[in-house]
Order: structure tokens, then C-alpha cells, then sequence
């Protein structure tokens, strides 16, 4: 069989050449890299997909996509203030310098910002303004786009516009409704020389907006990038670009990052904050409006008892979930406000730990010997956290006190589907959302005109309809703080945790702080060499 | 005569080819369907009213019954059109061919790299050596049963962290692009699909070699004084016919990894995008990527058939 070893030897000497080969033309390929000076930040997002660029449609890639596309190269009348890390996002001013509402709480006078041009250098004045909300909301339009009217909700409260003068405009609503400022921030405005020329799909593909970066270019499905915007109008960024890359794997996220394909990662997993630290990364993170918690069914046994309801808020453990199991990438939930809200109130913090007095709960509500429920959670995506660990630790936790809890896990759009059709055989539901826009709580978390999980509470429900057309601010915030505390006290949820969108980035990256808020400005960004 | 039934073969497979397509692309219309899930809620959002979804679902076509639906989309694709992704704002076409492109260029480096790689593991499995033998059986074991997903991961881990010989994804350097750019992102990767296929290719291989080694084939033909070179060269045409079978089956395992491995390595191909579509419950970009991935198949499949009928003459004339 002397042939057989020669045969071996041969083949084996050349599919190891080919082999060899390839590796070192590859290798050696793929480690040079351009090294300009150029100021660049990376982020690796975990976005799947890009949107369409064109204003209202980047808002189908979430926060996210706002966070990292529309808020660079677009703005809004308004804007979320971040500038205080340490306070609850308002209001602040954007394309709109101030406002003026008047007494009949209907017609609001915007007066516009000045000096701001788009990138194409067209002028931002009151014309433009008209011409974007024109092209949003008159169907005869060229560029109306029924698609992105819905994004814009909003807009339905304008009975008419009116330019007073050039910088200008008076917003005629044909009800009050107090969000009509806050709810502005993502109503976008592009350039109208632009979308007169290219339309709406020159918007999509190559966006023109005021905001502080302006569009570079986009690979498909991979990376999108923007260059800074040296004319505008407030402080001019320092960050010469910025990168956003497409990593929805989350440990292809922190693979990239600690290979340096990256700067910075969203939604870092709580497990690698540890070896990232150690291996000299800087991680981030801040409670934010973001309850993460099970919705329950109140009107179905066993959770339309009160007291059943009250039970499982007491028999959970949430401190040891927010440090233990997530790290510290999440902070305790009391009630249904997180204290990064504007309305959450200390005072409202009524469940603690008390498997005890879940279980007096439990055997008053008659069932001593345990009780069975269904929940159906999200598995994965954005906001949703460590969703199959953390309810399993809920499970372990409520089984305690005797509550046996069958998990049901399910995608974002199968949640929505089945809720929707109302027939989901589960006694609560895991989901995880912001209250910041109070304007889009009715009729999906609560309300008595009716909502996914039936829960109504008439006098929360009152207070809310008063809040929606009170414009004081003040007087607002205490209405809403009141419907927070009647939620809380029926215990209408399962309160659990507050995400503290935990990031991690290199150690080069400067100037970061971060808010209180999904929201993030890049303005004080800054690389180290 | 011959080549009349030749061209009738490749006739026939082709007509089995689009029977094929089109009964997956049913099955794939109806399924998706089937599955909770609101479109509408998915692109809208949670903080949506009902009258805003439904209205969505208008625009869509999604409140005209299931068998219109089922019909306008057969009959625009009859015209070459795949519809409009309205989770991501421009023609389906627009979004797959770029997919389709990374796919293929992914699937042929994990070919090559599986055909080497059965080469190597097939003709050392037949070695007189015990200990390479075994050696081999074993490593050949490990690949046929480590899951691509881990695979990939340990790969990105070693040669892309630990030791950065490689990118640690995405297809290709912004602004470059270049051949060996992309051949630099596609080694990992390629190589973390390639293992099990290759490994079964390798099987193929070392099976067809033990059956002729024992032969008296071999033997012969030295005696006739043939080199040790053309000596393999006869083994291995011998050995051919059965491995291009099994490497376009393979390639069926090889899509089906590509959904691990296109995700853990950031490439924007059909893999990946067949899970962002299912999970935004975008119907139309579902629909158009499970046809592509059935047609790819399918193409592959014959393209094997085809290929063996050329290099077996039996097969060929209908008489294997």
C-alpha cells in the first residue's frame, strides 16, 4: 500500500498550501487598515435593518433608529432635554426658539429659529415649515405618503397653520391637547428644495434635514455614515464622523467592540459589563423611563382579586434581580413610574420585598394552597432586556408563595397578534416600554374605552383625560402622578425593573455622560488619540 | 441520441425546479399568515392607535381576503415584480439582490473551503497510518456535531478578539471592498459553515477510496505503471460523482447555518434577513427571500445532477 502514503502526502502538501495561502493573502489583507486623523466614532447598534431615511419613517427602527439616525441628520419644533444627566427628560427647545400658547389653550404662536439653514443650505423659515407639514398631512401632495402620516399622529390636532411672518407660525388645534409640543420632537423637517427636486424617495435614499450631522452614506443592510454638520446653528459637534454598524447579534456586539471593529455597543449584555471593565472598556448606563414589567388581566380569575394582584408584588425580590442577575444594568421597580420620569413621585414606592404578607394575601383571597397562571413574554429584541431570565427568576420567585407560573414565550410580533386578537389564554403578559409620551398610553396599557389587558380604573382614567388638555405643565404633572398612584395601588402590574440602557465603549471615547433618557447627543463626543 | 436525452433530463429537472419553487413559495405565503402577528403593529409600534394600524394594513393590501392577496402576488411575480417591503421603505428587489450577492459570495468560500477540507480529511481517513486514521475519525466526528452557531462564536473568539487575525465581521471595510477585503471577511465565517458539509464530503470521499482500495483497480493500474499522480487522479474520478451529491445537499445545511453564522458575523445576507423579516412580519420580504432560498436550492441541486450526469456517462443515458 506504499502508493497510499505517497498519494496522502502529496494531496495533503497541496490543500496545505492552498490552504496556507489563503490565510496569509487574507490575513495580511484584512490588518491594514486606513489610519487617517480623521475623528470617527463606531457604534455598534443592534438594529437588524436600516429604515427608510425619509423623516417619519426612521421612526420604524424604534428609538434606536432615532437615537441614531433621525436625530443627527433631522429635527423637530422640540426636542427631549438632556442636558441636565441627573433630571427627567422635558421639553426643550429645537427648530423652535419659543412658543407662546394661548388662553384657550388652542392656538400656539412658534416663533423659529434663526440663522439655520439644511444641509443643501436651503433657509429654515416659516415657508419651510408649511411645506413639510403640507407635503404630511394634503393628500394631493406629490410627496404625501400615506405610510408616514401615521407616525404623525400628532398632526391630527392642527385644525390650521397660519405664517404671521417669516419666522413665524400659528398652530390652530382643533382640541386641546397638552402634548402637542412634547409630541413634536420626531416630526421632522426635510429640506423642501430637496424633496421639490428628488421627491420623497431622494429623501429616503439621501436625506437632507438642519440637524447636527449631516448624511454621509449607507451600505446596504451594514453601516450608515454621517460627517459633522460645521454650519450648524447651535454647538457645532466635535466628532469629524460618526459610524452606525449593523450588530443585532448581542455577542457579536461585544466580539466587534473588543476587537476594536467598533467604539461603543448599545444594549451591552449585563454578563460581559465585568471582563469588558477588565479588559479596560468603559461602560455606561443611567435609569431611564423604561418599565420593564407583566401587564395583568384584571378582569379574569385569579388576578382580578386585588389581593392576588398585591401578593405577587410583594413575593417578588427585585433588588436581587437588578444587581444579581442583571448586574446593576437595571434599578428596582416600586410602582409604575420610574424615578426618571417627570412624574414619578418617591411616596408611590409602596411594594418591598415581603413573601409574608404575599402569603396572608394569597390564603385571604382563598388560595392558600397556590394558584396557577399563564404569562406570555417577549423573548428577545428591543428594550426587552434579559426577558427568559429574568421571568424565569419571577417564576422561581412567585412559586415561593405559591404562585405557579407557566412561561409562554413568544416573539414582539406574536405578543401584539395574540393580544390583538384578545384570545391568549395567558393571566398577564411581560412587555417593556417607556411612559414618556403620556399622549399614547390609552387604550394599549390602560383605559377604560378598553385595552389588551382590561384594566380600567375609572378615577385614573378621569385624572388622565383631564391631564391630556391641561396645559399648565405643573398642574399636568400632578394629574398624571395621580394616575400613576391609583395604578400602582391596584397593583394593576407586576412592577420589576427600570433599564438603565446599558452601553459599553472604548476607553478613547470622551466627553460622554449619559441621561436619564433613551435619548443621546453626541455634541461633547469626542475620540481620544 | 445521447444528447437528446441529456437535454431532456436537464428539460424535465428544470420544470420539477419551478414546481418546486412555486409550491414553497405557497406554503411560505400561507404559513407567515398563519403565525400571530400584526404587520402593521410591528412597523407603528406599540404607541399606535387601532384606527392607525388599520389604516396601515390598507395601504398594504392586508384587508382583502387571502386568496386576492395570494393571486396579486403570484401575478406580479409572473412580471418580475416581488412587491414593496413596507418595514423597510423600498422594493423587495431592492433589499434581496444585495443579500442574495453576500450569500453566494459566503456559500462559494464555504464550498471551497468544504471541498479542501473533504479532500484532506477523506484521503487521510484511508491512510495506513492507525493513529491518522484515528485521529481523523475523530475530528471528523467533532465537525459533523458542533453546532454552527458555537462554531462561529468560538471562531469569532479566537481569531478575531483573542488573536485579531481577522475581521470580526460585516462583509467587507467601509470604503474598500476590494477582493481581498472581502475574502478576509468571508474566512471565518465561510469556514465556520464549511466544517460539517466538508466533513460529510470527506465521508463520501473516504468511503468511494476504502471500496476501491478494495479493488483489484488499483493494483492494476500500477502494474501498468502508472504514477502514484495518476494513480490518485483515477481514484478520485471514481470518488466524484457521489461527493458533488453530497456537497449539494450540504449546501441545503449550508442556507440553514447561514442564518446562525450571517447573524453572529454581522453579513447582510438572505440568512440574516430571513429572521428580520419573520420577526417584523414583513409578508412580502418574507415571501421573496424563502422563494430565493427554495430557488438557490433547488438550482444547486440540478446544477449537482448535472454536473454528475457530465462526469458519468450511466447516468447520463439513463441506465445507473
Amino acid at each position: 500500500m506504499h502508493f497510499t502514503n505517497t498519494r496522502t502526502r502529496r494531496l495533503t502538501a497541496v490543500a496545505a498550501a492552498v490552504v496556507s495561502t489563503a490565510l496569509v493573502l487574507t490575513g495580511c489583507a484584512g490588518s491594514d487598515s486606513g489610519d487617517t486623523a480623521e475623528q470617527e466614532l463606531v457604534i455598534g447598534s443592534q438594529m437588524a435593518s436600516f429604515p427608510s431615511l425619509d423623516t417619519g419613517a426612521i421612526t420604524t427602527a424604534g428609538y434606536e433608529g432615532q437615537r441614531l439616525i433621525g436625530n443627527l441628520i433631522y429635527e423637530g419644533l422640540t426636542k427631549r432635554d438632556v442636558s441636565d444627566p441627573n433630571a427627567p427628560a422635558g421639553v426643550a427647545p429645537a427648530l423652535a426658539a419659543s412658543w407662546e400658547i394661548a388662553e384657550n389653550d388652542l392656538d400656539y404662536t412658534i416663533h423659529l429659529q434663526e440663522d439655520v439653514t439644511f444641509h443643501d443650505g436651503t433657509a429654515w423659515d416659516a415657508d419651510a415649515l408649511l411645506y413639510n407639514l403640507t407635503r404630511y398631512m394634503d393628500e394631493t401632495d406629490p410627496n404625501y405618503d400615506p405610510v408616514l402620516v401615521t407616525y404623525y399622529s400628532v398632526l391630527n390636532f392642527i385644525e390650521s397653520t397660519e405664517k404671521v411672518d417669516d419666522m413665524t407660525v400659528v398652530f390652530h388645534l382643533n382640541e386641546p391637547f397638552a402634548f402637542f409640543l412634547a409630541d413634536l420632537y420626531n416630526v421632522y423637517f426635510a429640506s423642501p428644495a430637496s424633496l421639490e427636486e428628488f421627491g420623497a424617495a431622494g429623501q429616503a435614499k439621501d436625506p437632507v434635514g438642519t440637524g447636527p450631522f449631516v448624511f454621509d452614506s449607507l451600505e446596504e443592510n451594514q453601516s450608515i455614515s454621517f460627517v459633522r454638520n460645521d454650519d450648524y446653528w447651535a454647538d457645532v459637534a466635535k466628532l469629524d464622523r460618526l459610524t452606525v454598524e449593523l450588530i443585532p447579534d448581542a455577542s457579536a456586539r461585544t466580539a466587534a467592540l473588543r476587537s476594536g471593529r467598533v467604539d461603543w455597543i448599545e444594549s451591552a449584555q449585563p454578563d460581559d459589563f465585568a471582563s469588558l471593565e477588565a479588559a479596560g472598556f468603559v461602560t455606561a448606563g443611567n435609569a431611564f423611563d423604561w418599565e420593564w414589567s407583566w401587564q395583568l388581566m384584571t378582569q379574569e380569575a385569579p388576578l382580578d382579586d386585588i389581593r392576588v394582584r398585591q401578593a405577587m408584588n410583594y413575593a417578588i425580590d427585585r433588588e436581587a434581580i437588578a444587581s444579581d442577575l442583571l448586574h446593576d444594568t437595571a434599578s428596582p421597580a416600586y410602582q409604575m413610574f420610574a424615578p426618571a420620569s417627570l412624574y414619578y413621585d418617591e411616596a408611590d414606592d409602596i411594594y418591598s420585598y415581603d413573601p409574608e404578607l404575599a402569603s396572608e394575601l394569597l390564603a385571604e383571597a382563598g388560595y392558600a394552597d397556590g394558584v396557577d397562571i399563564t404569562v406570555g413574554y417577549i423573548t428577545a429584541g428591543s428594550g426587552s432586556m434579559q426577558a427568559k431570565s429574568m421571568n424565569e427568576a419571577l417564576q422561581a420567585q412567585l412559586a415561593e408563595v405559591g404562585i405557579r407560573v407557566t412561561l409562554d414565550p413568544v416573539d414582539f410580533s406574536g405578543m401584539y397578534g395574540q393580544l390583538g386578537e384578545g384570545d391568549t389564554g395567558w393571566n398577564a403578559a411581560n412587555q417593556a416600554f417607556s411612559l414618556e409620551q403620556p399622549s399614547s398610553w390609552n387604550g394599549f396599557w390602560f383605559g377604560c374605552d378598553g385595552n389588551f389587558f382590561s384594566y380600567c380604573n375609572e378615577e385614573a382614567d378621569a385624572a388622565y383625560a383631564q391631564a391630556i388638555v391641561t396645559t399648565d405643565e405643573e398642574e399636568r404633572g400632578a394629574l398624571l402622578t395621580e394616575v400613576g398612584h391609583l395604578v400602582t395601588e391596584d397593583a394593576a402590574w407586576l412592577f420589576v425593573a427600570n433599564d438603565t440602557a446599558p452601553r459599553a465603549m472604548s476607553a478613547a471615547v470622551e466627553g460622554y455622560e449619559q441621561p436619564k433618557s433613551w435619548w443621546v447627543e453626541f455634541t461633547d463626543v469626542s475620540m481620544a488619540d | 441520441m445521447a444528447h437528446n436525452r441529456f437535454l431532456r433530463f436537464v428539460g424535465a429537472r428544470l420544470l420539477l425546479t419551478v414546481l418546486t419553487a412555486f409550491f414553497v413559495a405557497a406554503v411560505v405565503f400561507f404559513a407567515i399568515r398563519a403565525i400571530p402577528g400584526d404587520p402593521a403593529l410591528t412597523i407603528l409600534g406599540t404607541d399606535s392607535t387601532p384606527e392607525e394600524r388599520a389604516e396601515l394594513r390598507i395601504v398594504m393590501g392586508l384587508d382583502q381576503s387571502i386568496l386576492v392577496q395570494f393571486f396579486g402576488w403570484l401575478g406580479r411575480l409572473v412580471t418580475g415584480d416581488l412587491g414593496y417591503s413596507y418595514s423597510q421603505g423600498r422594493p423587495v428587489a431592492d433589499i434581496v439582490g444585495p443579500a442574495l450577492e453576500n450569500t453566494a459570495m459566503l456559500g462559494a468560500a464555504a464550498t471551497l473551503i468544504a471541498v479542501v477540507l473533504a479532500l484532506v480529511m477523506g484521503n487521510l481517513a484511508t491512510s495506513s497510518i492507525r493513529w491518522v486514521r484515528r485521529v481523523i475519525d475523530w475530528v471528523e466526528a467533532f465537525f459533523l456535531s458542533a453546532p454552527q452557531y458555537t462554531v462561529a462564536l468560538l471562531l469569532l473568539l479566537a481569531f478575531a478578539v483573542l488573536l485579531p487575525l481577522f475581521p470580526a465581521g460585516g462583509i467587507s471595510s467601509r470604503g474598500d471592498g476590494g477582493f481581498f477585503d472581502v475574502a478576509a471577511h468571508l474566512v471565518l465565517p465561510a469556514t465556520a459553515l464549511a466544517l460539517a458539509p466538508g466533513a460529510q464530503m470527506g465521508r463520501s470521499l473516504k468511503t468511494s477510496i476504502a471500496t476501491l482500495q478494495s479493488t483489484e483497480l488499483l493494483p492494476a493500474l500500477r502494474a501498468r505503471g502508472l504514477s502514484p499522480w495518476r494513480l490518485a487522479v483515477h481514484a478520485h474520478h471514481n470518488a466524484l460523482p457521489p461527493m458533488i451529491t453530497v456537497l449539494g445537499i450540504q449546501v441545503g445545511s449550508m442556507l440553514g447555518g447561514a442564518l446562525f453564522v450571517e447573524n453572529i458575523f454581522s453579513i447582510p445576507g438572505l440568512g440574516a434577513l430571513v429572521v428580520q423579516s419573520v420577526s417584523l412580519r414583513d409578508y412580502t420580504l418574507v415571501q421573496a427571500v424563502a422563494l430565493l432560498i427554495a430557488v438557490v436550492f433547488v438550482v444547486v441541486l440540478l446544477l449537482a445532477d448535472i454536473l454528475n450526469a457530465l462526469l458519468d456517462p450511466r447516468i447520463r443515458v439513463g441506465r445507473a
